[in-house]
């Protein structure tokens, strides 16, 4: 008799078969784990699996060893684009003020002058993020990625790409409001750019007989041919989210190569619809589906200033090697700059993983302590810090204190640092650690209560435990601060504390993989 | 590479080495019988890191379909990280009334009360009641108990787990076996604690098991009639056959003494005096040092408040050991102090009472003898010398000396 992992595999198609989940395919897997487990029927389910991640050379090799469970395999490429006014001006535009602010409100705003200028930025051949450059560079980045593997990839047959599709999402939720966008705008811009634009018209389908979600997947393929006409359309397909999100669910297509984020949200279920194996619209082997958000700069998650720091540091690092480097614009702050360094295997990265990698860098650790060993707030807080459970003794803490506090700019007590200093410097830099271990470790203890309310910051968590009296209590014993003592370290806007964000992007991080 | 992730993982480390939430680890499932259908398995938990979860769904995935597990904490966090972790979970229920037919794990130690001001004042122990009522709520479907984390303390000394100890080799618990665990691998400093595992059965009055998890070695020993636990085969071998009728009593004066680090200046304690008579001055024994003589000074009487056995002979000691971190065991330093001299206790110098001169210096070189200090190296658990950590050590006057062969098996622990 088969095993239950084998009877599953059978019973569902090749997509999720096995449920191991690779880190390169699509969300149907999780959704599949989730559902499953919830029924309760299938208690000998092995539920670790939803653990067990490959890694995409792993998976390459298993699906080039013939395992079958592969051979729908395809490459996910997340990439994150930020924009700012030089970018525009590379174009000879400028940057409409509405996309410096909520792509959210330009598009339900219907300003056609931004969401122009906007799409230009994909669009325009002469824009630095052009989107069939960015495709075929991707192709070649993941072809070159395996180049010393023997996985077998022959670039001819993914690369030089003519003709693509691309999923385009927007935060438009009106009905109304998409069939506006759509007919007032977004069909003549695309036949402009060359590209046939496929929206889900509800009066259209309503008057071609179409009555329910089985028939849309019928509607959006045969539509889908309909404009496949390279002649007509010779640079592809633009499909463009309905607001109902069954009608969107209906739209993976083999055909779909990039995924177009332009609002101000991450919907993960949209990272689905270009993940289809299949024959691409110029009749290429699929070997990707690339991922795109985009956002003005500042509208990013505040670790972009590091995040694009480092960009420009390898794309330094890129200069020096390679002198011919094109001028940095917003397709070489995407993620494939990251993979591009000369002299090393180009590496994809995911927007998370990135992240990870530039809050969670030794590099940002090393800042933070040199940073914060002069910070007037933490240091100035003695009685919170004594009360914390850390290994030191009172009387040593209390010694360091002093120390530290002699140090910190503009007090009193200022002492310049000399040589004999040093030990005691290690020391105090030690304590330090000591203390962040404990305020970062708590972190780990309450990020069940976050997730369970849905708190992504660590202020707002501490603010819910503060208000909880057994959380409260039960917080001081452990950690031996309670959580209004916690904020009061976190600092505010004038008195800069702990590294708020890295925090909040730890306990989000941290709950993404629990989840 | 040091990162923020680290460092976190580092600080749930130290939260749990500071509360002694010591982790069930993955091998506690070799000594439970999961197969068992229809069953309740109950497991006190304490802490939450990722790993510690992952051995909750070892268990979870180990469990026949029929048999649900009941995971207990006393933490409100701990809990509701577990909660989102088995929030899918049809067989894990955590924290609830059902009735169950085994527990295990790793209750709390200390309950901290909420006039506590740090983590070293205001602790409840707490483990051994834990521990005694999930065993008494026990259906009796099953005769094992346990395995329970705790140190290797527990069983080797220490008047407050007397009773508890008491009740583990009781029929009620029926101590069977006890797993000694590599604590490089737990939330403890590796160089000071040693945990283990420990499983019963209730109704078990027999020889207990002692395994090494790392060596897989094991051995067998009548530790019930011993009242003890030793975790080495040859000490458990030798002690017992050593033991003398008297125990050394180590005692404190309430006479508190405070010098000031720099310049060894009387902070606190009986002032420094030029005594204005003899018959008015007490001599004082201020330092202890190594290869060294004591240091003593002069004070009057009335600043003497505690008289306690002054005017006997005495074997003095530093209570804290003073010497190196990992030499902590050894009593490296001593001086035998005539009557009529006060010596300071609280946190500062412990002693024994003796009845002369001659048996003073006979109990001063055996103690600070190497057989000692290596009996001490394997036995002794805390810095601070009290009376449970020299059980094993015999009573000089009483005892005829280390045989050849008994030397030769201490020289080669």
């Amino acid at each position: 008799m088969l095993s239950i992992e084998n009877q599953i595999q059978s019973l569902f198609s090749p997509r999720v078969n096995p449920p191991i989940l690779s880190v390169t395919s699509g969300t149907k897997i999780d959704k599949f784990v989730h559902g499953f487990n919830m029924t309760g029927l299938h208690v000998k389910y092995n539920i670790s699996v939803r653990r067990d991640y490959k890694t995409q050379l792993t998976t390459e090799k298993m699906k080039l060893a013939g395992d079958p469970s592969m051979q729908h395999f395809i490459h996910k490429v997340p990439m994150f684009v930020d924009y700012d006014e030089n970018d525009f001006a590379l174009m000879g535009k400028t940057i409409p003020p509405s996309l410096m602010q909520d792509l959210d409100k330009t598009w339900n705003s219907l300003d056609y002058t931004s969401l122009e200028s906007l799409l230009d930025l994909f669009f325009l051949p002469t824009s630095p993020m052009y989107l069939k450059d960015a495709l075929n560079g991707v192709i070649c980045d993941v072809i070159n990625k395996y180049k010393n593997e023997q996985v077998g990839y022959v670039l001819n047959d993914y690369y030089k790409r003519e003709r693509f599709g691309t999923w385009l999402q927007t935060p438009v939720e009106s009905v109304d409001i998409y069939n506006r966008v759509c007919e007032e705008f977004l069909v003549d811009y695309f036949s402009r750019r060359g590209f046939g634009f496929l929206h889900v018209h509800s009066r259209a389908l309503r008057e071609d007989g179409f009555s329910g979600k089985a028939d849309l997947n019928k509607y959006f393929k045969s539509n889908f041919d309909i404009l496949d006409n390279p002649l007509k359309y010779p640079n592809g397909i633009v499909a463009m989210s309905p607001p109902w999100g069954f009608a969107s669910r209906s739209m993976t297509e083999s055909r779909l190569d990039v995924g177009l984020n332009l609002r101000n949200s991450v919907n993960s279920q949209d990272d689905d619809r270009i993940m289809s194996g299949g024959v691409t619209l110029d009749g290429k082997a699929k070997l990707l589906g690339l991922s795109i958000n985009a956002s003005f700069r500042k509208q990013t998650q505040d670790w972009s200033s590091q995040q694009t720091e480092h960009i420009r540091n390898l794309y330094n690092e890129q200069l020096k090697e390679d002198p011919k480097t094109p001028q940095i614009g917003p397709w070489l702050r995407g993620v494939n700059i990251y993979q591009r360094i000369a002299g090393s295997i180009p590496q994809l990265m995911s927007e998370q993983a990135l992240g990870d990698e530039l809050t969670d860098s030794e590099k940002a650790f090393r800042d933070m302590i040199n940073v914060d060993l002069a910070n007037k707030h933490i240091w100035g807080r003695t009685d919170i810090l004594l009360k914390l459970h850390i290994a030191k003794g009172n009387k040593k803490v209390e010694s360091l204190i002093d120390k530290i506090q002699k140090r910190v700019p503009g007090s009193k007590n200022t002492v310049p640092p000399t040589k004999q200093d040093k030990s005691d410097e290690n020391k105090v830099r030690d304590f330090y650690i000591q203390i962040l271990e404990s305020l970062f470790g708590f972190l780990v203890r309450m990020k069940g209560f976050a997730a369970e309310n849905n708190f992504v910051t660590v202020r707002d968590t501490l603010e819910a435990i503060s208000l909880d009296p057994i959380l409260n209590k039960s917080m001081i014993k452990d950690l031996g601060i309670s959580a209004e003592e916690y904020i009061i370290l976190l600092g505010d806007d004038e008195n800069k504390g702990l590294p708020e964000s890295t925090m909040n992007h730890l306990l989000n991080s941290m709950n993404a993989e629990a989840n | 590479m040091t990162s923020f992730r680290d460092i976190a993982y580092r600080g749930i480390s130290t939260i749990n080495k500071v509360n002694q939430h010591h982790q069930l680890p993955s091998c506690a499932l070799e000594y439970m019988n999961l197969k068992e259908k229809n069953a309740v398995y109950a497991v006190k938990f304490s802490t939450d890191r990722k790993e510690h979860i992952d051995t909750l769904k070892e268990i979870e995935m180990a469990l026949d379909p029929t048999s649900q597990l009941l995971v207990e904490t006393d933490d409100p966090f701990v809990e509701k990280n577990i909660r989102q972790e088995f929030k899918h979970s049809k067989k894990v229920t955590v924290n609830s009334s059902m009735a169950y037919d085994l527990s295990a794990g790793n209750p709390i130690f200390y309950e901290r009360s909420d006039t506590a001001m740090d983590s070293r004042t205001g602790s409840k122990l707490v483990y051994d009641e834990h521990i005694m009522n999930a065993v008494n709520r026990m259906s009796g479907k099953f005769e094992q108990t346990g395995p329970f984390i705790t140190d290797t303390t527990w069983f080797q000394g220490g008047a407050k787990q007397g009773k508890f100890r008491e009740w583990l080799f009781s029929k009620k618990f029926g101590l069977k076996t006890i797993v000694m665990l590599p604590s490089a691998d737990f939330d403890v400093d590796a160089d000071k604690t040693e945990l283990c595992m420990f499983i019963g059965e209730k109704g078990y009055q027999d020889d207990v098991t002692v395994i090494d998890y790392s060596t897989k070695e094991q051995f067998v020993c009548d530790f019930r009639a011993l009242g003890y636990v030793i975790k080495n085969k040859e000490l458990a071998t030798l002690l017992p056959a050593i033991q003398t009728k008297s125990k050394y009593d180590w005692k404190r004066s309430k006479i508190h003494l405070k010098l000031d680090p720099k310049n060894g200046d009387i902070l606190e304690g009986p002032p420094e005096v030029s005594p204005v008579n003899k018959a008015d001055r007490v001599k004082v024994l201020k330092k202890l040092l190594l290869n060294q003589k004591p240091q003593y000074y002069f004070t009057t009487k009335e600043h003497i408040k505690d008289q306690t056995d002054i005017n006997a002979w005495r074997f003095v000691t530093g209570y804290n050991s003073g010497t190196a971190h990992d030499k902590f065991y050894q009593i490296a330093k001593g001086v035998i102090v005539p009557p009529g001299i006060a010596v300071p206790g609280d946190m500062w110098f412990t002693y024994i009472v003796l009845p002369d001169k001659k048996s003073a210096r006979q109990h001063m070189k055996h103690l600070m003898s190497v057989e000692v200090q290596q009996i001490l190296k394997l036995t002794r658990t805390g810095k601070s010398l009290h009376t449970p950590q020299t059980i094993w050590i015999p009573y000089a006057t009483e005892f005829h000396g280390f045989t050849n062969a008994q030397k030769s098996i201490i020289t080669n622990l």
